[in-house]
């Protein structure tokens, strides 16, 4: 942040929110002088200058300040995201993972005295979700601001970056657009007045979090149509593989026959962060699948759900998007004597945890 | 006559429930559901209904009977002869196919008689699950006299063999496809037995249907 010193001075205080020019387009704009200058002085600066005619200071918002998107992974403590102002070697610490890169903000100032220089500074604020104000806030503070020197023109080029904090108190952030206004204010001498001015513009930074992601099924788990037979003592098993292949293997007098294909479950994660490591957390425990039309049908075991993501983690693709295909073990169980499954649709359910 | 076979045809749809979920706080948990099907007989597909073809007989008697032997490569030979019955050509023995590459069984079904040994009458008609072929089929004229189907065999195996056996007639028939086989079919023969109940003596001209089924497993 640049601030000029601001002593006794004769200042001229203009507003140009949204980019207006409040008012100063000339000589005879100059409305807020301050009290204890001669108004004849003024018909001096007239008369001898009266061909210096400047537009008034605007600022414009090329583009907005957007810190991009985010996933939240945990606000057990504080974690930062710092963008500068040329958004690029922007940095994380703590428990943020970027999802989609956002811009620096960019103004463009005209009508400013030419080369002069121009210093800007903000006030630190916070954005929340929707911009309603409701916790949990981001904090932005640490202003990355480009060196303003006007043009013969009296144009000149703002670049803008900044930081990002959590709370760090645990508290959860919504999957949402956050937004949070602050107001620029641009420091710089005014020949026309012989002082330091004051230009103000109003300003709404931007930022989205993203913690979740959609995880679809595009297909389910199946073990296709099967003959099965259990017995007391032995159990008959078919192991699906997640990439589609299957073994049988059968003990005793207990039977499985596949009449047709298993397939393997289809998984699809979107809305992830691009070329990031997800972990992919089976079930552990064995699932039931049970005959909900005949009720004394013997269960089948599943057991040994497994991923086609290598020990457990695999990597989004640079669109954020990740496929996942699950497999398991189905076996007979074990009855009190031999018996052959009751034909109709035995179901269960698994679960499965993928998270960064 | 022609004699139709029934036959049991259960075929499984998959479901497949599409479900999606959302997470938060940097992780996603679901809950999706797996499925079998489980088809504990396999469908029987008739590639030739059974066709006793045309047949004379006149008369039948509580204390004899006739019958034919059709088997299941679709021979027709003699067989008692107390009774007048003959075969006058046409006949076809029933064929079936199933679509499987395993093992499995065929059951036809289970009445037997040794004709042979017949002394009485209603020693067919008695017969746990005997096939009645009757003129008109079922709602035909009852007091007509009645063909009888006993002692189911199992052979002409296509793209497969018989297994286990021998087997005797109305058991249950292992069948092995060949390898690379998709689906095996057979042929399925029947004896045709004269009428014993006594009551009904009188064989008229006309159509003689029934039905019987067939079913496989694994």
């Amino acid at each position: 942040m640049k601030l000029a010193p601001m002593k006794e001075r004769l200042r001229l205080l203009l507003n140009s929110d949204a980019g207006a020019p409040a008012r100063g387009t000339t000589m005879s704009g100059m409305t807020s002088v301050r009290k204890g200058v001669p108004l004849w002085c003024l018909f001096f600066v007239g008369l001898f200058f009266p061909v210096l005619v400047y537009s008034a200071p605007e600022i414009e918002e090329a583009v907005p300040l957007n810190f991009g998107t985010f996933a939240i992974t945990g606000n057990n403590s504080v974690s930062t995201f710092t963008y500068p102002r040329t958004g690029r070697n922007f940095s994380i610490a703590g428990n943020l993972v970027l999802i989609a890169e956002g811009t620096p903000g960019r103004f463009l100032l005209s009508g400013f005295p030419p080369n002069v220089t121009i210093d800007v500074e903000a006030d630190d604020t916070t954005l929340t979700a929707g911009g309603t104000g409701i916790p949990e806030p981001l904090s932005v503070s640490n202003y990355d601001f480009s060196d303003l020197f006007s043009n013969d023109s009296g144009e000149v080029e703002l670049q803008m970056g900044g930081t990002f904090s959590t709370s760090g108190n645990t508290g959860d952030y919504e999957d949402a657009p956050y937004s949070g206004g602050t107001q620029l204010r641009f420091h710089y001498w005014e020949p026309q007045v012989s002082d330091y001015v004051t230009v103000t513009k109003n300003i709404t930074l931007a930022a989205e979090v993203r913690s979740g992601f959609q995880l679809e099924e595009a297909q389910s788990l199946s073990f296709g149509s099967l003959f099965a037979r259990a017995t007391p003592g032995d159990q008959a098993s078919l192991t699906l593989f997640p990439g589609g292949g299957f073994e049988l293997v059968n003990s005793g007098d207990a039977r499985l026959v596949s009449l047709t294909d298993p397939r393997p479950a289809v998984l699809v994660v979107q809305g992830a962060a691009p070329n990031r490591q997800l972990s992919v957390v089976l079930q552990a425990g064995n699932v039931l699948l049970e005959n909900k039309s005949v009720t004394t049908a013997p269960h089948f075991i599943l057991s040994d759900l497994t991923s086609s993501a290598d020990n457990g983690s695999d990597r989004t693709d640079s669109e954020g998007t990740l496929e996942i295909r699950v497999g398991g073990k189905l076996t007979t169980e074990q009855t009190p004597g031999t018996v052959v499954y009751p034909s109709g649709t035995y179901e269960g359910v698994y679960s499965i945890t993928i998270e960064y | 006559m022609n004699k139709n076979v029934a036959m049991i045809r259960k075929i499984g749809g998959l479901g497949l429930a599409g479900a999606m979920a959302f997470g938060s706080a940097g992780a996603t948990a679901a809950d999706f559901g797996v499925s079998a099907q489980v088809q504990n007989t396999l469908a029987v597909t008739v590639v030739q209904p059974m066709a006793l073809g045309s047949i004379f007989a006149a008369s039948a008697s509580s204390g004899l009977i006739g019958s034919l032997v059709l088997e299941p490569t679709g021979g027709m030979v003699a067989g008692e002869t107390g009774v007048v019955i003959k075969s006058l050509g046409g006949q076809a023995a029933a064929r079936g196919s199933v679509a499987t590459d395993q093992n499995f069984t065929v059951n036809v079904p289970t009445a037997t008689i040794v004709t042979s040994t017949h002394t009485g009458p209603n020693e067919v008609t008695a017969v746990a699950d005997i096939v009645e072929v009757r003129i008109g089929g079922a709602a035909g004229d009852p007091n007509v006299a009645r063909l009888y189907l006993a002692n189911f065999t199992v052979g002409d195996v296509t793209d497969g063999a018989i297994t286990g056996g021998p087997y005797a007639a109305g058991a249950a028939v292992t069948l092995d496809p060949a390898f690379g086989a998709t689906a095996v079919a057979f042929g399925i023969g029947a004896e045709v037995i004269t009428d014993d109940s006594g009551t009904r003596t009188g064989y008229e001209a006309g159509t003689y249907e029934g039905t019987f089924t067939v079913t496989a497993e694994f």
